[in-house]
């Protein structure tokens, strides 16, 4: 029999959650005459219990005394008009179930038979009709992939029940085969299973099970002439564009002005090019390119892992889990660099579609308010209970994101350089270590997330490839992991993401050369899982270690201290081939040469023809000071405050320079500052670079912006350019053609020359890209709609700061100090904030002088170095109008400029020199006494006084005398604020 | 002159805790000896409570915040600490809670623990503005009997949590704390003065209540994070010249290890 509970607020009580629901119902869906929500808890419980020990659960566990009442087996109140169920479907991970589960065991001093099953129920009072109940279930509530609901109307109150989603699969366990008989279905085969694999690939599949000698050896060991459904899933998670960037990897006939080239592998041409020349005499890089994160040095003691991963595909169908797994992904892939990072900050970056979007939302697809609400609550989710500062980010708005949002997770780690004379950035696994898999158990969760993600969303994107991740089991691994690597228990490691056993047991078999495993002993969440389900799952928080044979014992008894659960599968061999098992049997024998090598070149085709566009003849309507506060309100220039506050961004204690700075702790960092190792003085600046906006004239300079602006915000707040390796994240639209994507050809040229601006700025600016990765399908299509994302290139930055007392803020600092534009203004208003103000695009787009830069940059290195920079803020969007009032209002210090004394590459009106986007420029706040100390330092370099700042509590622009903008601080700062005071 | 002997403090960590390297370098800055010490550990005798003279439960998310924030926790601790816990708490050695600690050590009854029963008589509830929020706070020191807040007026710290908002058992328990002075710190704006409001207040805790001792003066709980304000950088104003030593969080710790000094 199932027991329940329900867990209430008393009465007397204010209930915070149903409060912002109850505004949220207003404000979003419009829906008046709600009076009250109130959110009550319901745990089902599917064992037999008596009512004394259900009243003690109650009393002692599920509910506060003070504050909540409950009630046992029946409803806890009647006070509704209509009540909303929320509760998970089967299979889908319940981490307050479980936790409650093992609560009640500990306090029962039993197991429990059955499992705990969590639900919530929104007492809704007030005038609503039943429709707008279901549309708050709806479009607030419940997401159908992972949620079921329920309204209950007052009078049917008596009906009121727990959900019980218990997971049940058709018995039997089977291992099919697949055949690849006629040619002509190969890819019929592939889309049904969800294999994502093209034509030829399917065709070089079909040749390898032909080989006669493949064929004998499968007879002798008893496996059939066919790839099993194991063997196909593996090739196919192993073969995915996700893991093995086969577009990067293509060989490519881009053709421009009538002139052709061809390109091997836009990877190795320009990212591996770029950091082997940007890498000439520099000793701290460590490991690029061959790892789970790049790995450089951090000081004599210390190395520092860096990776950032978008979750873009799982973020469209369920944005909170979608999210939340991305960040516990990232996490792992720096857990599982080298031996082991402990990770140190979280990066966030998402594009959206405006959250004010007033359009039709297409099938399939949410509300940009609601994607954003809830990948900010999975990251948020994530990132706090993991205890990993989330130090940086940005969020960028396009309505093109409205098709699939763009969800960038990066994360820093840092790892002893050495332990026990071992270099810890260096693991192979070994002939005869043990396979291990720690952590969580495999469910049917998270099925075809490598697969899927190499495919634009579409009708049939499969729900199994959603999932919920858990912090709470992911810490426990990260703590036991970290005691493991400290007392060297395992030669090598790796986490399970995309493509789950398949691929982190595969991937480290290739150091052994090859691997033994039984897929019967890997604990599942519940039984009835196939072979080829548990091969390929991607359920989350779970790590693969070889460990020699001698250490599994200490291995296995740290585990549980920790309460983690580590099970040996098999072992790493040399044999050559891939082998696992079900029960002893084989279910997959492939050799490691095909598996890993096979997967066939792609030749694709790219043509770059300039877009047609021009310069729009834009007059300021109204007043410079009015346009002004238009952009700072602006979704790209508005303050995220409302976003940074939900997230801690100073756990682990090494916080020197925060999101938010200046005289009331709210003003917008220019890049974070961080001293990881305690009682050092060394530090790492962390910032990010991202303007898709000006792909729409051209993506080569859009990506030498992005980089520009990365490496721009590091030099603005103290970190040395001479120690700065950047990472690059591609997330594109489909830029393969064909008949259904007949702009494939403008989309890889795109590419192209995104990758060559890249190299051409990172060799310039003596960059290695020490990561990164690439979203190739972000394409939305669903009956004749198709929405593609803005080509977009997000380059995160890292830089040392040898003294992070040196290290400067962007708001003013006090009156009386003299204000400088660093930097040349041009005539570059395409694709600006201010142009998008008037509806326009332009053509101008801003070009990036890497040579002319690089100069400033160490310039100013210098003069920060010598301490009299009291304020430095990057020009980015919406210039240098946008840069002063930041500074300004930032730092509650008036100033004046004079907009004549702008260094500017011809004559430019007002409004130009005040809102174009030019690269390479800088605000600056010089202390008194040390402007000729600064101008000589800048000598050679764009630098101009341009003003004072002054105790006027007002931004003052003036050219020749006239007065342009004359603005409150307060006002500007309102202008900013309110955009997303949610 | 002899050196004094360090106090051995036993910072907790394991299941989803995650303050308690930034908390054991705090005590190792305030001259004590900060042991990270996994609850395991000392469940299974490996490690014995009674061997240290401190012990700080620090902040984190146990076992995700999941059911409520310190809930889960607390229970695993009733039934496997309750001895070891009772011992050090009556031989009057100096405890700490912060953050996810309070509200650990709040459901366990240690605080404020008026009727010295562990009866459990207040809660630490969801923010009223229903959301978890990062931001530095100002704490004036009331005067209580905590033994460890001597001589500190003040203290500057940053709040991050969701589950703050501290509720006593009813009006005659809000009465009694404040006759035996149980209420140690209380949120205040810049000019320390109380009844300020949110965002002074970040979480509507009830007499902006920060931090709560029990009688005795040897447990002392509070919801924001002074271990985060110990070095000059960490303020988030130091580029704009605002002084670390005033209102910093090392005087707690250091007042902590003074105590626990008394139990060598």
């Amino acid at each position: 029999m199932t027991c329940w509970l329900e867990v209430a607020l008393k009465p007397s009580f204010a209930d915070p959650a149903g409060n912002s629901l109850q505004n949220r119902i207003v404000s979003e869906l419009g829906i008046v005459g709600v009076r009250s929500v109130r959110v009550v808890d319901i745990y089902a419980i599917d064992t037999s219990l008596g009512e004394a020990e259900l009243r003690k659960i109650g009393l002692e566990l599920l509910s506060d005394q003070i504050t909540q009442n409950f009630s046992v087996n029946k409803p806890s109140s009647a006070k509704f008009d209509w009540c909303i169920r929320v509760s998970f479907r089967a299979g889908v991970k319940d981490d307050v179930g479980e936790a409650a589960r093992g609560a009640i065991e500990e306090m029962l001093g039993k197991k429990l038979a059955g499992g705990v099953y969590s639900s919530k129920l929104y007492h809704i009072s007030g005038a609503i009709s039943q429709p707008d109940a279901e549309r708050i279930a709806c479009d607030l509530l419940a997401n159908p992939l992972i949620q079921e609901f329920r309204v209950f109307s007052k009078i049917s109150n008596s009906a009121i029940e727990p959900a019980i989603p218990r997971m049940r699969l058709a018995a039997g366990i089977r291992v099919g085969e697949v055949s690849l008989e006629e040619e002509g279905a190969l890819l019929d085969i592939s889309k049904q299973r969800l294999l994502a694999l093209t034509q030829t690939e399917m065709e070089a599949v079909r040749a390898h099970f032909l080989k006669p000698e493949v064929a004998s050896k499968r007879k002798k060991i008893g496996l059939p002439k066919w790839p099993t459904d194991a063997e196909l899933e593996a090739i196919a998670q192993t073969w995915s564009e996700h893991c093995k960037h086969k577009i990067f990897n293509a060989r490519i006939k881009y053709s421009e002005g009538g002139k052709a080239k061809v390109i091997d592998s836009l990877f190795k041409t320009y990212i591996v090019a770029a950091t082997e020349k940007a890498s000439k005499g520099k000793n701290w890089i460590v490991s690029v390119f061959s790892d789970n994160a790049g790995i450089v040095k951090f000081d004599s003691n210390w190395n520092f892992a860096f990776k950032v991963e978008t979750h873009n595909s799982p973020s469209a169908l369920d944005p909170y889990g979608g999210a939340l797994t991305g960040i516990l992904g990232v996490n792992r892939d720096v857990l599982g660099a080298g031996l082991g990072a402990k990770p140190i900050f979280n990066t966030d970056v998402f594009c959206f579609a405006p959250p004010d979007y007033p359009g039709e939302i297409p099938p399939k697809l949410f509300h940009p308010k609601r994607v954003f609400e809830g990948v900010r609550s999975g990251v948020e989710r994530g990132g706090n209970a993991s205890g990993i500062p989330t130090v940086n980010g940005s969020i960028v708005c396009d309505k093109r994101y409205l098709g699939k949002p763009l969800v960038y997770c990066g994360t820093g780690g840092l790892m002893p350089a050495k332990i026990k004379g071992r270099e810890t950035h260096r693991k192979a696994a070994r002939i005869g270590d043990r396979i291990f898999m720690v952590g969580g158990r495999v469910g049917a969760d998270g099925i075809h997330g490598a697969t899927f993600s190499s495919e634009s969303l579409n009708e049939d994107s499969p729900t199994s490839a959603v999932q919920l991740g858990d912090p709470y089991t992911q810490k426990k691994v990260t703590d036991f992991l970290l005691e493991a690597r400290d007392r060297l228990l395992y030669n090598a490691v790796t986490d399970d993401g995309a493509g789950g056993l398949s691929s982190s047991v595969g991937e480290m078999a290739r150091e052994s050369g090859g691997c033994d495993m039984d897929l019967a002993l890997a604990p599942l969440k519940y039984p009835g899982l196939q072979p080829w389900e548990i091969l390929v799952s991607e359920s989350q928080e779970r790590m693969t270690f070889a460990v020699p044979k001698e250490n599994a014992k200490e291995f296995c008894d740290l585990a549980k201290i920790h309460s983690v659960e580590a099970t040996d599968l098999g072992e790493f061999t040399n044999s050559g081939h891939f082998i696992v098992k079900y029960k002893g049997k084989p279910v997959t024998y492939l050799e490691m040469e095909f598996f890993h090598s096979g997967v066939p070149k792609m030749e694709l085709e790219a043509e770059w023809k300039e877009p047609a566009l021009s310069e729009p003849a834009v007059k300021p309507k109204s007043g410079l000071g009015e346009i002004l506060l238009q952009i700072l309100s602006r979704w790209n220039v508005c303050s995220k405050e409302y976003v940074v506050r939900q997230y801690d961004h100073e756990v682990q204690g090494a916080s020197v320079v925060k999101p938010l700075t200046g005289a009331k702790n709210d003003g917008p960092s220019d890049a974070a500052v961080i001293a990881p190792v305690f009682g050092s003085n060394e530090g790492l600046v962390i910032s990010n670079g991202i303007c898709p906006k000006y792909s729409d004239i051209d993506a080569y300079w859009m990506a030498a912006n992005a980089l520009d602006e990365a490496v721009r915000n590091i030099v603005a707040t103290g970190g040395d350019v001479g120690e700065l390796s950047a990472l690059d994240n591609f997330c594109w639209t489909d830029p393969i053609y064909s008949k259904e994507n007949p702009r494939g050809k403008h989309k890889l040229a795109q590419l192209v020359r995104a990758n060559q601006a890249l190299y051409d700025g990172c060799v310039a600016y003596g960059v290695p890209l020490i990561s990164g990765k690439d979203s190739m399908k972000n394409d939305y299509r669903h009956g004749g709609v198709g929405i593609s994302v803005p080509p977009t290139l997000l380059v995160s930055a890292v830089a040392k700061i040898k003294d992070i007392g040196k290290a400067v803020t962007m708001d003013f600092k006090r009156a009386g100090e003299s204000v400088y534009a660093l930097g040349i203004t041009t005539d570059e208003c395409g694709g600006s904030e201010y142009y998008a103000q008037a509806g326009e695009i332009g053509a101008n787009v801003p070009k990036v002088d890497f040579e002319r830069n690089r100069k400033l940059y160490s310039a100013l290195n210098r003069a920060m170095e010598r301490g009299i920079v009291s304020s430095c803020h990057d020009c980015s969007d919406g210039g240098l109008g946008v840069a002063l009032a930041e500074s300004a209002f930032a730092g509650e210090v008036g100033c004046r400029v004079d907009l004549e004394k702008v260094l500017c590459d011809g004559r430019l009106a007002d409004e130009k020199l005040l809102f174009s986007e030019s690269a390479g420029r800088f605000v600056a706040s010089v202390k008194k006494g040390s402007e000729a100390e600064f101008e000589k330092i800048f000598s050679g370099c764009a630098c101009a006084k341009i003003g004072e700042t002054d105790a006027g509590g007002e931004l003052v622009i003036v050219r020749n005398g006239q007065e342009l903008v004359r603005r409150k601080l307060s006002e500007l700062k309102e202008a900013w604020q309110k955009s997303m005071r949610w | 002159m002899f050196m004094a002997k360090k106090p051995i403090v036993y910072v907790l960590s394991g299941f989803g805790l995650n303050c308690e390297h930034e908390t054991a370098n705090a005590v190792e800055l305030a001259g004590g000896e900060g042991r990270i010490v996994h609850l395991a550990r000392i469940e299974s005798g490996a490690v014995k409570l009674g061997d240290a003279h401190g012990f700080i439960v620090p902040g984190g998310w146990s076992f995700g915040d999941n059911i409520a924030a310190g809930s889960v926790l607390a229970n695993k601790m009733r039934h496997s600490l309750r001895e070891q816990l009772d011992e050090f708490r009556i031989a009057k050695k100096p405890i700490m809670g912060i953050c996810n600690g309070f509200q650990v050590l709040t459901k366990l009854g240690l605080v404020p623990d008026l009727a010295g029963k562990l009866s459990g008589e207040a809660n630490l509830s969801a923010n009223t503005l229903g959301r978890f929020e990062n931001r530095w706070v100002y704490l004036r020191v009331e005067k209580s009997p905590c033994k460890f807040l001597t001589g500190v007026k003040w203290v500057y710290a940053p709040v991050r949590h969701g589950e703050g908002q501290f509720i006593p058992k009813d009006e005659e328990t809000l009465g009694a704390m404040k006759k035996e002075g149980l209420i140690a710190l209380r949120y205040v704006n810049e000019k320390l003065e109380s009844g300020a409001g949110y965002p002074y207040n970040p979480n509507g805790a009830v007499d902006d209540i920060a931090g709560v001792c029990n009688k005795e003066g040897n447990v002392l709980c509070f919801m924001p994070h002074p271990e985060c304000n110990v070095r000059h950088t960490q303020h988030p104003r130091w580029t704009r010249g605002e002084r670390t030593e005033e209102g910093s969080g090392l005087q707690i710790y250091s007042g902590f290890v003074k105590y626990a000094q008394k139990f060598i």
